[in-house]
């Protein structure tokens, strides 16, 4: 939906980045690929996928310092407490999230969606990045397919994703 | 820059065949990612699900994103959900 107001933020984001991050390139997807619904949300296993930092306490922050960003990834069972998550990200403010995790990766929304039927399941596991990364390309090129293979290994229906 | 990131890997996943939508609360970045489905909340960057400890709040929201899923036909939609941030 680029609209002439969009289309003039968007080239005043553009230069801020290429101010601020050296090494910054701005990469989209060349077309935009669509997978259409298979079946009801009530019979889907559904995944989330979040860049907003998020990891378990228990496993190493993504490396916030480093200039080129950090495209790795964490991964994060279904059946987390979400008190056992927190969240890392030094180009937003994470107060809110690092209060409830729900606010940008929302786990225990999922489960109650499910014991309402409303979807089917959630995936055994699911994603967190840290989405400052300067030259997309990094994460187009290494860890997106790998996480979009393990979601089909998953056999997962739907994905969710969500920024910080 | 979490936006792009959002983009590329909405792109993978659809690429692998596994239908997906995503949150914005910066439409300018989405509407150049080239992705299947998103849904724009005028929301502040860190709250894309909304506010902490509202988990009424929270769950209409994601709700109201799934159920985009029956509702977007045409790649590349952008849907503004009608939620407003009040917090005071």
């Amino acid at each position: 939906m680029p609209t002439p107001d969009l289309d003039e933020r968007f080239r005043r984001w553009l230069k801020l980045i290429a101010e601020m991050h050296d090494g910054a390139n701005f990469t989209a997807n060349q077309t935009i690929a669509w997978a259409p619904l298979r079946k009801p949300l009530s019979e889907c296993s559904v995944a989330l996928v979040s860049t907003a930092g998020v990891h378990l306490k228990s496993q190493p922050a993504h490396d916030l310092l480093n200039p080129h960003g950090d495209a790795s990834f964490r991964e994060i069972p279904g059946d987390t407490h979400t008190s056992n998550l927190a969240v890392d990200h030094v180009h937003y403010d994470t107060t809110d999230a690092n209060k409830d995790p729900n606010c940008v990766f929302p786990l225990d929304r999922l489960r109650e969606l499910v014991s309402i039927d409303m979807i089917g399941s959630i995936t055994p596991v699911h994603y967190g990045f840290m989405g400052f990364i300067p030259d997309g390309r990094m994460l187009r090129d290494t860890t997106a397919p790998i996480v979009a293979e393990q979601l089909l290994a998953q056999h997962t229906d739907v994905v969710v994703l969500t920024p910080g | 820059m979490c936006h792009q990131s959002v983009g590329l890997l909405q792109g993978a996943i659809e690429d692998h065949g596994i239908p997906s939508i995503s949150i914005t609360v910066r439409p300018e970045i989405t509407a150049h990612a080239n992705v299947s489905r998103a849904c724009y909340l005028r929301f502040p960057t860190g709250n894309p699900v909304g506010e902490p400890n509202k988990p009424e709040q929270q769950r209409l929201i994601l709700t109201a994103v799934l159920e985009q899923f029956t509702e977007i036909k045409e790649p590349g939609t952008i849907v503004e959900l009608p939620f407003r941030w009040r917090r005071m």
